[in-house]
């Protein structure tokens, strides 16, 4: 399908549009100064693709919560269970590559083999529509990953800001942004950055994508060649802003080769603080555990993200645990992320170089440290 | 769209005290009897409590309408499904899991080695292979237990015992009064057998440690090391592969397991 | 409500008003604490009014009070921007990362440095260093009675007995003092001669030549920062031990202290008066009866927030005298094991579904702003309490927590100016005359900026109170071990913090790792080092009878490679166990475990 042209002047009036066609789940600045993904109560509210980078949290609350009911049944004979779906339409606006990417490899994950109905019917009810990264975070590194920061494959509706006609002050305000996009010590209020008439590049990636794109056509213009230019002008330069850049690539191969050391994980893991924090924030991490919740003559059977960080993740009632020691754990970590062998069952490895876990992490357990770390150890070899 | 996660009903028909900790029971299920391979388990679910899985101890076809199971009342699932009775109902999904090789090992002989609750994944492979022992080879069953009063299927051991077309020995760690065979491990019986590896395939199933030293043993026979068969045991949750307990390697054990050659175990590495 | 407000009237209507206590909680907000205090002292007209964590706190506040008290002009007690420009940091403690891994976190980041930039928002001046490539690190010099993940990492760790961390403190003085070439002359040269690193080295094992290094670390440090929690003040002689690290922080006019709280209002709840001998603002008030001594002493009980039978060390006494109370009233979230004895339980909304501040370790002011809604009856813990207060005759109406911290701004001259327009989103570190800057220790008019006065946060102080379990004190040589008692038993809660938290229990995935120490060992176990196990010819969860002088207790044996030979850890969740057999020192005047003499016997 053709590329298209979204005019800054048309962007307001089609969120407005898709709030009244389905919950718009859009870029927010809370009170405290955090950026969240959630529900748009005016179009106004959506920050401006200037003003953040990305949330603290990946997206996979919406499409696998952090506790989802599955059934609910009666504790009385013939009572069969009945399932619980949840299938609000919604649409995703504003959200990054290294996100989607993220719900991309949960796709795969959930819908695989056995596929997984209640995520199927948000996905199925869903659409994105991201933005490629003009500017790295101070923590990303999804051009190590193949995670961003603009996608070739796997996006519904992709927009990437064409960048002209800005003030130098603007574009200064613009980068001090950057530099701490979380953090609400660095006043990021619409003041301090100049609305700027930006247009974006529209690309539909996808049959949903092509099918939006088509309903709403009114609001975009077709790309020109010139159009076009503008967008890899734009796009040009940015992986070489990433501070993080790291050896992923090598510590896949370093994992699958079994060339990581059984010392070197236990250093690793000395500095891991076990808090799992990590794993709650990471786009593909899709771990959950089930219990049975009872309420008199009811029961709800209940599923929460859990990880394999924890010792009881792979304990057996017998007392048996596969992995205990904490550099058994971070092994199994590695193993699962970066191991070459899931790639090809899971289609891309697991790291979409979003950078949380190392926003997140205490200590020195987060994908960039250890993955640095691999490299470093190599080398002194 | 096929909800994997949502048990059917099954309605327990009979209980069987087997040893003083293990019954089996046999579940007539709501939504009909459903094909499945010897070695596939089942997710049982006692609303309320949770689930667990369960290996399907019945060989294919030999229960009307549903399956059996031979449960130890170890865990809060277990000890619950203990404490019914017949006509109660649970939730039962499935089948899950990769079954053992059957069709594979036709016109092979094969060797059985069990130990203790390992016996019942094997039975309903036993069963299975019994039912057209035409298309097989040489059968030998070895089997041990702890002590006489945990021998599982205890009619089962005296109907294999007496058949002509199969060598079966079994064996307890501690005999009783009335005991009269044999005593020792049930690596003791192994040199008894009379099978030879060059055409020949191992199935064992039993506690972890056990099965470490059978396969020793088996190596030693000659078993060539993908032709010993195994069933692995971890914690397990959604039974299909989502969870992720019971991953290991790049392998899940209830999607591409729970039955693995020794083969296959060695190349997962101790992950 | 009813019931719960009429059966506390009765009591102080049957019993006098002395004859009821309440406890507020070092988890609850500013502004609950507050409202409690107030509801104990004017509604019901008692000063038995205390919170169960402030037994982490006694000891350490020893420690402010002996740095406060030097009159050396100087801020002393750190910040966590302090800590971004310490180029040593001496860690006195249990386990920093499992207690307060955000410290740790911090710590971690200035001696290796590293990309996670948490210094930015604590000290910006320096955050641009800390993460360049010419990164000037910090050294970790971390002491602790078992290796430790902090031990690990740092340039220099030392394993010391427990219980005898003042005794290694008084030694790294001496040791400090001869370095620096202070000899005899100075004040404290008479008290630490006898410490030598022979001495030291006997009785708590750490080597004499590593002590050394230590001292010379901290000598020739610029800006030492010292680092204790509650590993430190729970323990044994945990006060002495406080007030020593405070004497080695005087050596040296730019070092500072850092006590990272167990709870994280710890200090607010003192601010607020929430304490047996001071009022809000720290002026002194008659002395009631402190949160170990109440329950025994006292005829009903108001317990807002708290759960005394999980924080104080005698549990099984606490049980017992809650059970006998004639009425209690418990207000909390959850079922805890306090609140299961209770008469009326009022259901409180967690810290997410309410608005208000807390203090924390820093003595930063913060908001903690509402999320979510409580459910079905469940209200804010300041809601109760006014509620509960008005419906014992005593009006007590605010329209919103906001309304309260200007009351609490106007009754403790520390919080002035702490009203919620004036808190920045990270928190303000307030002083008395209402400006901004980074913290004292001091409160009142007579405060001078950046300096401690001569009344220090007196809300803060060591109040002395016995506790009735204490026992009949130490003899001579009560600590000694010998042939017929060749282990030391101690008990630490700095292992397995999370057992006896409410959240940790109610959360599915959590619930499940919180049950496997239980799981392993259901006959309860005490951690001992492999090497000794091996040595006893026992295997991992024998069935032992470990047995005091005093008495004994049957439990399994679970190996700890962390636990140096000799010694024997009980976990804290498992101190009922030690009832009769572990004594109960309380001559700092909180109770704390007296390390125990003890042998293993199997068990039949």
């Amino acid at each position: 399908m053709q590329a298209k042209l979204l005019p800054e002047a048309n962007l307001l009036p089609l969120l407005k549009r898709l709030m009244a066609e389905a919950e718009v789940i859009g870029p927010k600045r809370t009170e405290a100064g955090d950026v969240v993904f959630e529900p748009l109560e005016r179009p106004e509210e959506a920050l401006h693709h200037d003003q953040y980078v990305q949330s603290l949290f990946p997206l996979k609350d919406y499409f696998f919560p952090q506790t989802e009911p599955l059934f609910k049944v009666r504790l009385e004979k013939g009572a069969a269970p009945e399932p619980i779906y949840q299938e609000r339409k919604r649409i995703f606006f504003g959200i990054r590559s290294c996100d989607v990417s993220g719900i991309r490899f949960a796709d795969r994950f959930f819908l695989r083999d056995f596929e997984d109905i209640y995520y199927r019917k948000k996905r199925d009810n869903s659409l994105l529509i991201s933005i490629s990264c003009l500017e790295p975070g101070p923590n990303c590194f999804c051009v190590c990953c193949d995670g961003g920061p603009t996608l070739k494959q796997g996006y519904d509706v992709q927009l990437t800001p064409l960048g002209e006609g800005y003030h130098v002050e603007a574009l200064r305000s613009r980068l001090e942004v950057r530099q701490n996009p979380t953090v609400p010590g660095r006043a990021c209020t619409t003041s301090q950055v100049t609305p700027l008439g930006e247009d974006c590049y529209v690309e539909a990636g996808s049959p949903k994508g092509e099918e939006f794109l088509n309903a709403h056509q009114e609001f975009f213009l077709p790309a020109s060649q010139e159009d076009e230019g503008r967008k890899q002008d734009g796009l040009a330069g940015v992986d070489q802003k990433f501070e993080r850049s790291t050896y992923v690539a090598y510590a896949i191969r370093k994992i699958t080769r079994r060339e990581v050391a059984d010392e070197w994980w236990e250093e690793l893991a000395q500095r891991c603080f076990g808090i799992a924090g990590c794993r709650y924030v990471c786009p593909t991490c899709t771990c959950f555990h089930v219990v049975d919740l009872r309420d008199g003559k009811e029961c709800v059977r209940q599923r929460s993200w859990d990880s394999c960080s924890f010792v009881g993740f792979t304990r057996m009632v017998s007392g048996e645990t596969a992995r205990e020691k904490p550099r058994d754990l971070l092994r199994r970590w590695g193993e699962h992320k970066l191991n070459f062998l899931y790639l090809l069952r899971d289609g891309r490895h697991g790291c979409v170089g979003c950078g949380r876990c190392l926003t997140t992490c205490l200590g020195r357990g987060d994908t960039w440290n250890i993955v640095s770390r691999i490299r470093e150890l190599s080398q002194q070899e | 769209m096929k909800n994997i996660y949502l048990p059917q009903l099954a309605q327990i028909t009979s209980v069987k005290d087997e040893t003083p900790d293990v019954k089996s029971l046999t579940l007539k299920l709501k939504d009909g009897a459903f094909a499945y391979k010897a070695g596939q388990f089942v997710e049982v679910s006692i609303f309320g409590m949770g689930e667990c899985p369960l290996c399907i101890s019945s060989g294919v076809g030999q229960v009307k309408d549903g399956i059996e199971i031979t449960v130890r009342g170890v865990g809060t699932v277990t000890r619950a499904l203990h404490e019914l009775s017949v006509d109660d109902e649970i939730g039962i999904r499935g089948p899950f899991g990769n079954g053992f090789p059957v069709d594979e090992v036709a016109g092979k002989d094969i060797l059985f080695v069990a130990g203790g609750i390992g016996l019942p994944p094997l039975r309903c492979l036993i069963n299975t292979v019994l039912a057209r022992r035409q298309d097989f080879g040489q059968i030998s069953i070895v089997y041990g237990a702890r002590t006489p009063s945990d021998l599982v299927y205890k009619d089962e051991l005296k109907a294999w015992a007496a058949r002509q077309d199969l060598e079966f020995q079994v064996t307890v760690d501690a005999k009783d009064d009335g005991w009269e065979g044999n005593v020792g491990v049930v690596t003791t019986l192994l040199p008894k057998v009379t099978i030879a590896p060059k055409n020949a395939v191992a199935f064992t199933c039993g506690p972890p440690i056990m099965i470490r030293f059978v396969i020793i043993d088996l190596l030693k026979m000659g078993f060539a090391s993908r032709d010993i068969i195994s069933t692995l045991e971890r914690y397990m949750k959604c039974g299909v592969g989502k969870c992720g307990h019971c991953a290991i390697g790049h392998k899940y054990v209830c999607l591409d397991g729970p039955v693995f050659s020794y083969q296959q175990l060695e190349e997962m590495g101790e992950e | 409500m009813g019931r719960a407000a009429e059966g506390l009237r009765k009591a102080a209507e049957d019993h006098g008003s002395r004859a009821v206590g309440v406890l507020g909680s070092g988890r609850c907000t500013n502004e609950a604490n507050f409202l409690a205090a107030k509801l104990a002292r004017a509604a019901l007209g008692t000063n038995s009014l205390d919170f169960s964590g402030r037994i982490a706190w006694v000891a350490a506040s020893s420690g402010v009070r002996e740095l406060a008290d030097s009159g050396s002009g100087e801020r002393r007690l750190a910040t966590l921007s302090d800590l971004g420009e310490a180029d040593l940091v001496l860690l006195c403690d249990g386990d920093l990362a499992e207690q307060a891994c955000q410290v740790a976190a911090l710590i971690l980041e200035r001696v290796e440095g590293g990309p996670q930039r948490r210094f930015e928002i604590h000290n910006p001046k320096v955050s641009a260093q800390l993460y360049s490539d010419d990164f000037d690190r910090a050294r970790l010099v971390a002491v602790s009675a078992r290796t430790t993940r902090m031990g690990k990492v740092a340039d220099i760790s030392l394993q010391s007995s427990w219980g005898k961390e003042a005794v290694w403190i008084k030694g790294m003085v001496r040791a400090v003092l001869e370095i620096m070439g202070s000899g005899s002359e100075h004040p404290l040269a008479s008290e630490v001669e006898t410490y030598t690193g022979d001495f030291v080295k006997e009785e708590t094992g750490i080597a004499a030549e590593s002590l050394l290094q230590a001292a010379r670390a901290f000598a020739s440090a610029s800006h030492p920062v010292i680092v204790y929690s509650s590993g430190l003040t729970r323990q044994f002689h945990g006060a002495e031990a406080a007030v020593w690290l405070s004497k080695l922080a005087l050596l040296k006019p730019e070092a500072k202290v850092f006590v990272a709280t167990e709870e994280c209002n710890t200090l607010g709840a003192c601010d607020a008066g929430v304490m047996p001998h001071a009022l809000a603002g720290g002026a002194l008030a008659e002395r009631g009866l402190a949160a170990w001594d109440m329950p025994e002493k006292v005829k009903a009980m108001l317990v807002v927030g708290d759960d005394p039978i999980a924080r104080l060390p005698d549990s099984a006494a606490t049980r017992r005298a809650l059970d006998k109370l004639d009425f209690l009233v418990v207000q909390d979230s959850f079922l805890t094991e306090t609140a299961k004895l209770a008469d009326v339980v009022l259901p409180a909304a967690l810290f997410a579904e309410e608005d208000g501040t807390f203090t924390s370790a820093e003595g930063r002011v913060q908001r903690v702003r509402k999320a979510s809604e409580p459910p079905d009856q469940a209200k804010p813990h300041w809601q109760i309490i006014c509620e509960l207060a008005s419906a014992m005759g005593y009006k007590m109406a605010y329209s919103s927590p906001e309304e309260v911290m200007k009351e609490i701004a106007a009754a403790s001259p520390l919080y002035a100016g702490a009203t919620y327009d004036r808190l920045a989103p990270f928190g303000t570190m307030l002083t008395g005359d209402g400006s901004t800057l980074l913290p004292s220790t001091g409160s009142g008019p007579e405060h001078v900026e950046g300096t401690i006065p001569s009344r220090p946060r007196e809300g803060r102080a060591l109040g002395a109170s016995s506790s009735p379990h204490s026992g009949s004190g130490s003899e001579e040589g009560e600590g000694r071990t010998d042939e017929g008692y060749p282990f030391l038993l101690f008990v630490d809660g700095s292992s397995y913090p999370w057992q006896g938290n409410a959240l940790v229990e109610n959360a599915p995935t959590l619930a499940r790792e919180y049950e496997i120490p239980m799981k392993n060992f259901p006959g309860g176990f005490v951690e001992i080092n492999p090497d000794d196990l091996q040595k006893l010819g026992l295997r991992r969860g024998a069935r032992v009878k470990v047995v005091s002088r005093l008495g004994e207790m049957q439990l399994q044996v679970a190996p700890n490679p962390q636990l140096r030979p000799g010694t024997l850890l009980l976990p804290f969740f498992l101190r009922e166990r030690a009832a009769g057999v572990v004594r109960l020192d309380a001559s700092e005047g909180y109770p704390a475990f007296a390390p125990c003499p003890v042998r293993i016997e199997r068990s039949a």
